[in-house]
């Protein structure tokens, strides 16, 4: 019975205790996602999807990992770790980057002691061998050679005892010494141009240069070759000799022996080194020594118009055609392998005379007829004419050289001869043409008038003075550009001394002229130059048609016309008046007389005989009388008069 | 995998309360009980909780049942009949008494068709704890949330 009492008790206290809290797995999972999602917990998973990390526990594991392996590559880790490569990748780099001595390169992970390992490694093989590469160390270590390069040089003096050389080489001092050593016995017992390549070549270029510098050895050292001093000195002197003896250097004896490829180069060490002379096309040579040869060419030229170089001169080799030039004086011109002087040449433009002035007056009419072209004579043409003329009693090459100097020349000549023809062309311009047809208008006008009106002498008077001395002055100008004196103005005072240049017949026409102007009678002016115009050169004319005498007076009305509106506009009286009447006779009356008073009696005289006494007439004569008064009411009626005048003419 | 019926501890005796070895009986049920109260434990899935009379006939406690989150709790009791163990113990739930026709009058939860015939066979090994196991587990399942649904218990009731 106590042990039923027992069992109860047993049984109640077993249904009191509390129940272990039970979680199945999906409920775990939802959990642990509810935690990541809502709380920002991190975790990394592993592989067999058994287990949660945190981040902190896969570093330090990541950590231990790399400092016990020393280097490991996070491709071996997700074996060991038991997570996926990429959060493995992921967290090494956090711990490269939060860990001093553990590193992360080139998908692996290194620790500082493996550094170290080996550094001490390296340092091992260094003793031994003296210089070791660095591209070998990458190659053994299959670490990148910038990487590795930097963790060397931070063991170098600790870890490491060397240098890094040129090249990436690492040495130690002592090979170093040895090397240096070994190469400055070896320069010094050079006597020529040495390679040097038996030794380090990584070391050479600087220790070389050292040497120099610091005055062990005497010489140079340019791509690999080390020349001494004595082997410069010996050839230096060697050339220096031969200038001193030929007078000329040959740039190609020089290129040789001094092993110079650039001729630039070598003409600025011949500058430098040798001096006193002057550069040839292929050459060097002393100034004296082409003087000379210049001495020669002139004395040959003295003797014969056309040398050849090569027979008649007895010149060095080492002068080539092009440097002829150099040795002629001006005015000789070199041909080839000819030189000739100023004689020979104008001797061979001679044989083309008549040819050059035939081209030109072709070239002219061919520029009327509007064709264009350069004027000019073919060279094998000219080449031809040399042949056939026997220039010279000269070869072949001669001439066609020559002709080749010629062509230039006498296509100048052509152009020059064209462009004067031209000019002269130009002289007979429209200007003085026109001017004696207006000249002969106002004649026919004092001839109409001279039957109703008398006083015609200061009309004539003043016609010489103004058109006649200026028709003159223009003709004698253009008759002495014709004979070739240029172009010179021409005026009442030298105008006696210009005619006396001029040829006899012309003189003689011209003489007579002047004399008609000095008895102030412009239409015998006129009579004798229509006489006399066939014997006048350049300069034509005929006696004026109906036609241009229209024209003439027609331009005369219009140009009037223009100049009273303006006078009109601006109530100038007196200009008005002027103007006016001008325009009223013009049909009758061409001649322009100026705005004076003697000029506006004649011209109220002349509208009288011809168109009237009209009110008109009365009418100016009262403003003539009074455009000098200043009384206002005067004023006021010669407005009114005006006015009337204006409506009048306007209609 | 076995179920929670299967490892819970088969009995020997064969005896009911007026029989002689009842008190044998007796103790092998403690300990059914005892084990399968301990197991449930272990899986955090405890249901119930129930005490006897001294005499081990009379046997009162709660069950409970979670829905949705909610727990709904039932008093229960039963009675170890004069022929048992071949006759079935009668699991009472006087609250959902009249609330299911799953039930017969006085709130006995109707074991007719699934349980009885396993018990007749299994008997006289299955005792109070296969009976609780077998029988009021399974009814809890099968009709709890139909009365859930339909609105006869509510959380509080």
């Amino acid at each position: 019975m106590e042990e039923l009492k027992r069992l109860k008790a047993q049984l109640m206290q077993v249904q009191q205790k509390q129940s272990a809290n039970r979680l199945t797995d999906r409920n775990i999972v939802e959990i642990v996602n509810k935690l990541v999602g809502n709380y920002s917990l991190e975790l990394v998973f592993t592989l067999s999807g058994k287990e949660y990390l945190t981040p902190k526990r896969l570093e330090q594991e990541i950590e231990q990992e790399v400092k016990k392996h020393g280097r490991i590559n996070l491709i071996d880790m997700p074996g060991i770790l038991n997570v996926g490569v990429e959060q493995i990748e992921k967290h090494a780099i956090i711990v490269a980057d939060k860990t001093s001595d553990v590193e992360f390169i080139n998908g692996q992970l290194i620790a500082n002691n493996y550094l170290d390992m080996i550094a001490q490694e390296i340092n091992e093989t260094l003793e031994e061998t003296g210089q070791l590469p660095l591209s070998d160390l990458t190659y053994k270590y299959s670490l990148p050679m910038q990487y590795l390069k930097d963790r060397i040089e931070a063991r170098i003096g600790t870890i490491i005892y060397g240098h890094f050389k040129q090249n990436n080489v690492l040495f130690t001092d002592v090979y170093v010494q040895r090397h240096l050593a070994k190469l400055r016995g070896f320069l010094r017992g050079c006597e020529k141009p040495t390679e040097l390549k038996n030794f380090d070549q990584s070391l050479v270029p600087n220790q070389v240069k050292d040497l120099i510098s610091n005055k062990e050895i005497a010489g140079s050292y340019q791509n690999g070759t080390f020349t001494p001093s004595v082997y410069l000195d010996n050839i230096k002197k060697e050339i220096e000799d031969f200038f001193a003896l030929n007078s000329y250097l040959p740039y190609d004896f020089v290129k040789k022996i001094m092993n110079i490829t650039s001729t630039p180069a070598l003409k600025n060490w011949i500058n430098k080194e040798i001096g006193g002379g002057i550069h040839l096309e292929n050459s060097y040579a002393k100034s004296e020594f082409i003087e000379k040869l210049r001495g020669e060419v002139k004395e040959a030229l003295e003797q014969h118009s056309l040398i050849n170089v090569n027979t008649d001169l007895n010149l060095p080799t080492c002068i080539e055609q092009e440097d002829l030039e150099s040795l002629v004086e001006e005015g000789n011109t070199v041909a080839g392998y000819y030189i000739c002087n100023e004689n020979c040449i104008k001797k061979a433009l001679d044989l083309f005379k008549n040819k050059i002035s035939l081209t030109a007056e072709e070239t002219k009419s061919n520029a009327k007829g509007k064709k264009s072209g350069t004027p000019t004579i073919p060279k094998q043409e000219i080449l031809n004419t040399l042949a056939k003329a026997r220039f010279q009693n000269a070869d072949e090459e001669f001439l066609e050289s020559l002709s080749e100097i010629l062509y230039p020349k006498i296509s100048r000549l052509i152009v020059e001869q064209f462009e004067q023809r031209s000019q002269t062309a130009d002289l007979d311009s429209p200007s003085i043409v026109q001017e004696i047809n207006y000249l002969m208008v106002c004649c026919k006008s004092l001839g109409g008038l001279s039957k109703k009106y008398t006083n015609l002498k200061p009309l004539k008077a003043h016609l010489t003075k103004t058109i006649v001395n200026k028709v003159f002055n223009q003709l004698l100008e253009i008759q002495l550009k014709n004979q070739g004196f240029g172009s010179i103005s021409v005026n009442s005072n030298n105008r006696q001394a210009m005619i006396e240049r001029l040829p006899e017949y012309l003189r003689e026409i011209l003489n007579k002229l002047v004399a008609k102007m000095s008895s102030k009678d412009p239409e015998g002016f006129i009579a004798e130059l229509l006489d006399n115009i066939k014997d006048i050169p350049v300069v034509s004319v005929k006696q004026v048609d109906k036609k241009t005498e229209r024209l003439i007076t027609h331009k005369i009305k219009q140009d009037l016309k223009s100049r009273l509106d303006e006078c009109l506009n601006e109530n100038k009286y007196g200009e008005i008046v002027y103007f006016a009447m001008k325009l009223k006779i013009a049909n009758f009356f061409a001649i322009d007389v100026p705005f004076e008073d003697w000029a506006l009696r004649i011209l109220t005289e002349i509208y009288e005989v011809t168109i009237g006494n009209d009110e008109a007439v009365q009418c100016f004569r009262f403003i003539i009388d009074n455009f000098k008064n200043e009384d206002p009411e005067m004023h006021e009626r010669i407005e009114n008069m005006l006015r009337d005048i204006r409506s009048q003419l306007s209609g | 995998m076995e179920s929670a019926g299967d490892r819970i501890p088969l009995l020997t005796v064969n005896a009911g309360p007026r029989d002689p070895n009842w008190a044998d009986r007796l103790r092998e049920e403690y300990a059914a009980l005892i084990r399968y109260i301990e197991m449930s434990q272990a899986e955090d899935n405890d249901w119930f909780l129930i005490e006897p009379d001294d005499s081990g006939i009379h046997w009162r406690g709660k069950c409970w049942y979670i829905h949705e989150l909610v727990k709904y709790e039932f008093n229960l009791e039963f009675e170890i009949p004069a022929t048992y163990p071949a006759t079935p113990i009668e699991l009472v739930l006087p609250e959902l008494d009249g609330k299911t026709h799953k039930m017969y009058r006085g709130g006995k939860i109707c074991l007719d068709i699934h349980f009885a015939p396993l018990w007749s066979r299994k008997q006289p090994s299955y005792g109070i704890a296969h009976a609780l196991c077998l029988a009021l587990g399974p009814w809890l399942a099968a009709e709890i949330p139909v009365l859930i649904d339909q609105g006869v218990i509510t959380a509080n009731s």
